[in-house]
């Protein structure tokens, strides 16, 4: 009997380790998701900075204000591109520093995607690991109790 | 829900924005975004306030 109670225990320690296992997979599967955002919002600024500068200067332009107005604005100079470099600070950079900017934070953010993945290949090797444990354990525990019976 | 970032990346983001504020050349607009307005600061001033910014986040 007390044989069978440490198996129990045992089985839910192996059960809440799997869903520990799988909460860090969905966290980092979020994670991932919000940086291919941001990666494809990055690509769209650049695409979208080139298109202003091909379009040149005094060209007239609707400026959002927020997202139902827009009112009437003319181009200024294009090669002057204010970028959000973190921490709250903005630096207003020519277009080429800009898009080199901009295309180093998308590298950097790739890197991090990179490692966020490896961890969840990691994570999915215990996972199925763990999974073969639980069957096992499961069996014997059945095993257990059928010896027990008799 | 803006997510708050772990105090060793906010340190390596500090770092990195000091030294590009650094490398900048001269003449170029610094600004600070406080709430939902830019503030055009100077380079030191925008070392300061990053430094203090740093202080508060300890």
């Amino acid at each position: 009997m007390a044989e069978l109670k440490k198996e129990e225990k045992k089985m839910a320690e192996l059960n809440r380790e799997l869903r520990s296992y799988i909460t860090q997979i969905e966290t980092l599967r979020v994670n991932i998701s919000n940086i291919d955002s941001l990666v494809a919002e990055y690509r769209t600024t650049i695409t979208t900075l080139q298109n202003l500068k091909d379009l040149g200067k005094d060209k007239e332009i609707l400026l959002p204000v927020g997202r139902i107005a827009q009112v009437n604005a003319k181009l200024e100079d294009v090669n002057r591109v204010i970028v959000n470099i973190g921490s709250n600070i903005s630096v207003e950079l020519t277009f080429d520093e800009a898009v080199k900017q901009i295309e180093k934070e998308i590298a950097s953010l790739l890197l991090l995607r990179q490692a966020l993945e490896k961890a969840m290949v990691d994570l999915y090797g215990k996972v199925e690991e763990l999974t073969q444990r639980i069957r096992e354990h499961g069996r014997e525990e059945a095993e257990e109790k059928s010896k027990s019976r008799k | 829900m803006v997510e708050k970032k772990p105090k060793k990346s906010q340190n390596r983001e500090s770092e990195m924005v000091k030294e590009l504020l650094k490398n900048l050349p001269e003449g170029r607009k610094i600004y600070f975004r406080i709430g939902n307005i830019m503030v055009e600061v100077t380079k030191e001033e925008a070392l300061k306030l990053l430094n203090k910014t740093k202080e508060v986040t300890k």
